[in-house]
C-alpha cells in the first residue's frame, strides 16, 4: 500500500525536474541577470572593521587583606559595572565621538544623537565576571567601517575605562580624607578652648581642685581623720614618755640605795671581781703564748683600764662622795643609758606630732571656711575635665580615621584594583563584515534558485504532460502507453550540443562567482575608492 | 526484431528471395513497378505496390532509428494490443466500429504521423489482421508525400467523385498486410469533403470490407482544422496523440472537448523523454514471451 504512493511521490519529483528542465534556459537567464546585480549590491555594502582590547582587572592584591576594613573595598561586579555605564553613558560616547570625528558630520542634535546611538550599539564590553571572584577579563569591542577609526575609539574607552574604576575610587577617598580634615581642624579648636579654659580655671581654684588626695570632702575626711590618729599618737608616746621617765627614776633610786646602807661598793666589788677574772685569764694565757701575743697584750689593755677605773672608785668612796661613784657605775651601766636614748627620742616624737596637729588643726580650719564655695568649684572642675576628655577622645578618633584613610588610598593606588592590558587595541586587517565570500557563494546559490523557481512558476502556468500517469489523471481518459522519444542521430547531437551550451552557461555562472570570490578584496579595493 | 524488419522480411518472402528494397522513390516505383503481380492483401491490383524505404523513412523521422527499434516496438506493441481487442475482440470488449481508428492531436507536430506509421507496421505483423493507412491529413499529406503519392489519386478524390471506387485509390505496400489511401489531390473544399455525408460512408465502407482489416486515419490537428469532428462520428476508437513536455494541458483538455461526445478515447503519450527502462523491462520482457508463445509461425 506504502510502496506504490511512495513511488508515485519520487514518479511525481522526477516528473516535476522534467518540467522545471524545460525551462533551464529561462532560469539560466534569471540567475545570469540576478547574480551580478547581487554582486554589485555585495560589493556597495562597506567594510566593516572590529578592533578590540582585553583588560585583565584583579582587586586581590596582599593590601587588600590590610584595606578588609575599610570603606573602600567594594564588590568587584558592582564596580565594572558602574564603569560599564559610564562609559555607555552619552557625555562619555559623546566626548568619544568628537575626540575620533565621528561628530564632524553630525550638526543638528537628532543627528548627533542618532551617532551616539550608533556608537553605544557597536561597543560591546563584556567580562567573564564569576559571581565571587575579583578578577576579571574585560573585552572592549567596536565596529566601524574605518579600521583606524576603530582603534581610536577602543583606545579611547580603553583608557577610559581604567581612569574611570582608579579615579572614581580616588575621588571618593579623597573626599573622605577632605571632611576628616574639616573635622579634625573643627574639633581641634574645640579641644584647644577647652584645655585653655580648663587651664584657667586651675589656677583660679588652685588648691581647691581635687589631687591625687580626691575632692574637697575627702580631702577634709582625711585631713579629720589624720588629726584624730596624730592625737591619738600624741597621748600614746605622752604615756610612754611618762613610763621612761619613771623607769629613770626608780634606776637612780636603785643605785643610791645600797651605796647608804653598806661599806660595801658594788661597784668597786664588781670592778675587783672583773679585774681578777682578766688577771686569771692572762695568766693562763701566759702559759701558751708570749707577752707579744694578740690577745694577751688585749687582756693587758683591758687590765689596765680596770684597773684605772677601781682606783678612781676607791678615790671616790675615800672621798665619801657616794653619788658620784654612784653616778660613776650608773652611767657605765647600759641599761641605763638605753632608757636616757628612749627617753630623749621620745621628747622629739612628741615635739613633732604636736606640731603635726597644729598643721592639721590650720589645714581643717581653712578647709572648714571654704565649705560653701568648695563643691561649685568642683562641679564646674568635673564638667570642664568631661568636655575636654570628651574632645580629645573625638578628635583622637578623627586622627586615627584619618591615617587610616590615607593607608587606604595608598592602597589604592598602589593597586588594590590592578589593571593589566592584555590586549592592547587591535584590529584586523581582514574587515570582520559583512562576510563577502559567504555573501557571494550565496548569491549564487540564491540567483540558481530564484532561476529554478521562475522555471516552477513558468511550468505551473504552463504544464505540460511528463508521465502516462499524470497524463491519465489529468484528463481522465484511458492512456494505452507511451512511447520513448525517439531520436536522431542529428538531433540528438544538436540535443547534445544544446545541453553542453546548458552547462557551460551555468558553468561559466558559477566560475564567474568563484572567480569574484577569490578576487573579492581587488574587487572591493576598486569599489572601495567610492566609500573610503 | 523491430517491427519494420519483420515487415520487411514477409514483404520479402511475399516476393520470394525478391531484391532488396532499394532506396530512393524511382527505384521503389520502378521495383514495384517490375512485380505488378505480388500478392496483395486487398488492394487493387493494378496499382503498384509501395516500397517502403526504411533509410529514407528514417532520415524523414517517420521510424525511429536502429538503436531505438527495439524499444519502440515493444512500446507500440502495447499500445496496440488494446486497440484490436476493442476493434475484433470478443462480445462486450467489442466497440461499435472499432476497426476505425481515428488517430488525432491537439497540435500540429505532436507525432500524429509518426505514430500512425509505426502503430500500422506494428498491427501489420499480426497474422490475423491487414491494416489501411489512410492519409486524412488532407493540408498536410506527410505520408503521401513521403511515399510519393503526393497528387496522386486519393481519399479526396474519391470524396469528390462519387464514381470513383475507393479500392483503385489504395495502394498495396511491400508488406502484404499493409495497403495505403493517399491523401489525394488537394483543392480548396478539402474540409468540406472530409466533413461531408460521403466521408462517414466511406469509412463504413472500407471497414465492412474485411472483417479482420483495422483502419488508421492519420488526421489533422484537432484545434486547427474541423475535419475531425466529421471523421470522430464513423471513428469507433479516437486514439489522441500527446506530445510529452510539449502539448500544454489546457490546450489538450479544449482538444478533448471536441471529443467528448466519444465513447472511445485513449491517449498516448509520445516522445516521452522518461527513462522508465525498468518499467521497459519488465513489461518489454513478458510481451516477448508472450508474444512468441502465441505467434510462434511468424518466426
Amino acid at each position: 500500500m506504502n510502496a506504490p504512493s511512495l513511488q508515485n511521490t519520487l514518479e511525481d519529483f522526477l516528473d516535476l525536474l522534467r518540467g522545471l528542465w524545460r525551462f533551464r534556459w529561462p532560469a539560466l537567464i534569471v540567475a545570469w541577470c540576478l547574480a551580478p546585480l547581487l554582486w554589485i549590491g555585495i560589493f556597495m555594502i562597506p567594510n566593516t572593521y572590529e578592533s578590540y582590547a582585553k583588560v585583565f582587572v584583579d582587586t586581590r592584591t596582599a593590601l587588600s587583606e590590610a584595606t578588609e576594613g575599610l570603606s573602600i573595598a567594594s564588590p568587584m561586579d558592582s564596580e565594572i559595572e558602574r564603569v560599564r555605564d559610564a562609559l555607555l553613558g552619552g557625555p562619555e560616547l559623546r566626548k568619544v565621538a568628537n575626540d575620533t570625528g565621528l561628530m564632524a558630520g553630525a550638526l543638528t542634535g537628532a543627528q548627533q544623537q542618532a551617532v551616539i546611538a550608533n556608537l553605544r550599539k557597536n561597543i560591546d564590553i563584556t567580562g567573564n565576571l564569576e559571581p565571587r571572584s575579583t578578577m576579571a577579563l574585560f573585552t572592549i569591542t567596536y565596529r566601524d567601517p574605518n579600521r583606524t577609526r576603530s582603534l581610536q575609539v577602543v583606545d579611547h574607552l580603553l583608557n577610559t575605562f581604567v581612569e574611570g574604576t582608579l579615579g572614581g575610587k580616588q575621588q571618593g577617598s579623597e573626599e573622605a580624607e577632605k571632611f576628616l580634615t574639616r573635622q579634625i581642624a573643627a574639633y581641634g579648636e574645640r579641644l584647644s578652648t577647652s584645655e585653655q579654659r580648663l587651664a584657667a580655671f586651675k589656677k583660679q581654684n588652685v588648691g581647691l581642685l581635687p589631687g591625687e588626695q580626691g575632692d574637697y570632702f575627702s580631702h577634709l575626711q582625711t585631713s579629720m581623720s589624720d588629726l584624730t590618729k596624730d592625737k591619738e599618737r600624741l597621748s600614746l608616746e605622752l604615756r610612754k614618755r611618762a613610763v621612761l621617765s619613771q623607769q629613770l627614776h626608780a634606776g637612780q633610786q636603785f643605785t643610791a640605795g645600797p651605796g647608804d646602807s653598806g661599806t660595801q661598793n658594788p661597784a668597786a666589788l664588781d670592778t675587783e671581781g672583773q679585774i681578777a677574772q682578766a688577771q686569771q685569764k692572762l695568766n693562763q694565757l701566759l702559759l701558751k703564748f708570749t707577752n707579744k701575743y694578740p690577745d694577751v697584750m688585749a687582756l693587758r689593755q683591758t687590765l689596765k683600764q680596770l684597773k684605772a677605773r677601781e682606783a678612781a672608785q676607791i678615790a671616790a668612796a675615800k672621798r665619801g662622795d657616794l653619788g658620784a661613784a654612784a653616778q660613776l657605775s650608773l652611767t657605765a651601766n647600759p641599761v641605763y643609758q638605753k632608757l636616757q636614748e628612749q627617753y630623749d627620742a621620745e621628747g622629739v616624737t612628741i615635739a613633732s606630732i604636736q606640731q603635726e596637729i597644729s598643721d592639721r588643726e590650720q589645714e581643717i580650719a581653712k578647709l572648714r571656711s571654704m565649705i560653701s564655695t568648695a563643691p561649685e568649684v568642683q562641679a564646674q572642675y568635673a564638667k570642664l575635665t568631661r568636655d575636654y576628655n570628651v574632645t580629645r577622645t573625638q578628635y583622637d578618633a578623627l586622627l586615627g580615621r584619618l591615617d587610616r584613610a590615607r593607608l587606604g588610598q595608598q592602597a589604592a593606588t598602589t593597586g588594590v584594583v590592578k589593571f593589566q592590558v592584555i590586549d592592547p587595541p587591535t584590529a584586523e586587517f581582514a574587515p570582520v563584515a559583512p562576510r563577502r565570500a559567504l555573501l557571494i557563494l550565496g548569491a549564487l546559490i540564491l540567483s540558481f534558485a530564484v532561476g529554478g523557481g521562475v522555471a516552477y512558476l513558468m511550468q505551473l502556468l504552463r504544464p505540460v504532460f511528463v508521465s502516462q500517469r499524470q497524463l491519465g489523471a489529468v484528463t481522465g481518459l484511458p492512456v494505452l502507453g507511451s512511447v520513448s522519444m525517439a531520436w536522431l542521430d542529428e538531433r540528438r547531437s544538436v540535443l547534445r550540443s544544446e545541453r553542453r551550451r546548458y552547462l557551460w552557461a551555468m558553468a561559466g555562472l558559477a566560475v564567474l562567482g568563484l572567480g569574484i570570490l577569490v578576487l573579492q578584496a581587488h574587487i572591493y579595493s576598486l569599489f572601495g575608492g567610492v566609500h573610503a | 526484431m523491430s517491427v519494420v524488419e519483420k515487415a520487411l522480411r514477409k514483404a520479402r518472402e511475399a516476393k520470394q528471395g525478391g531484391a532488396e528494397p532499394v532506396a530512393g522513390e524511382a527505384a521503389a516505383q520502378a521495383d514495384a513497378n517490375s512485380r505488378p503481380s505480388a500478392p496483395h492483401a486487398f488492394a487493387g491490383a493494378q496499382s503498384p505496390p509501395i516500397v517502403l524505404d526504411r533509410a529514407a523513412l528514417r532520415a524523414a523521422g517517420l521510424l525511429p532509428p536502429v538503436a531505438e527499434e527495439r524499444r519502440l516496438s515493444s512500446q507500440y506493441r502495447k499500445i496496440k494490443r488494446p486497440l484490436i481487442a476493442n476493434a475484433i475482440g470478443r462480445g462486450a470488449d467489442r466497440l461499435p466500429n472499432g476497426y476505425l481508428i481515428m488517430l488525432a492531436s491537439a497540435m500540429p507536430g505532436e507525432g500524429k504521423t509518426f505514430t500512425a506509421l509505426n502503430l500500422a507496421l506494428s498491427i501489420a505483423t499480426e497474422k490475423d489482421f491487414s491494416v489501411l493507412l489512410v492519409d486524412a491529413d488532407v493540408a498536410k499529406p506527410q505520408l503521401s508525400r513521403i511515399f510519393g503519392l503526393e497528387g496522386e489519386q486519393g481519399l479526396l478524390d474519391v470524396l469528390r467523385d462519387p464514381q470513383l471506387d475507393v479500392d483503385s485509390a489504395i495502394r498495396p505496400t511491400d508488406i502484404p498486410t499493409l495497403s495505403f489511401l493517399p491523401a489525394g489531390k488537394s483543392s480548396a473544399d478539402a474540409t468540406e469533403l472530409l466533413a461531408s455525408k460521403r466521408m462517414e460512408e466511406l469509412a463504413q465502407r472500407l471497414g465492412e470490407r474485411d472483417s479482420h482489416r483495422i483502419v488508421l486515419f492519420d488526421t489533422p490537428p484537432l484545434i486547427q482544422t474541423t475535419e475531425s469532428p466529421a471523421l470522430m462520428h464513423v471513428a469507433g476508437q479516437v486514439l489522441v496523440v500527446v506530445r510529452a513536455e510539449s502539448t500544454p494541458q489546457p490546450v489538450l483538455l479544449d482538444a478533448l472537448e471536441t471529443l467528448q461526445e466519444h465513447p472511445a478515447v485513449s491517449l498516448v503519450l509520445n516522445q516521452s523523454m522518461r527513462s522508465d527502462t525498468a518499467a521497459y523491462y519488465y513489461y518489454g520482457y513478458g510481451e516477448e514471451r508472450s508474444d512468441r508463445s502465441t505467434a510462434p509461425p511468424s518466426e
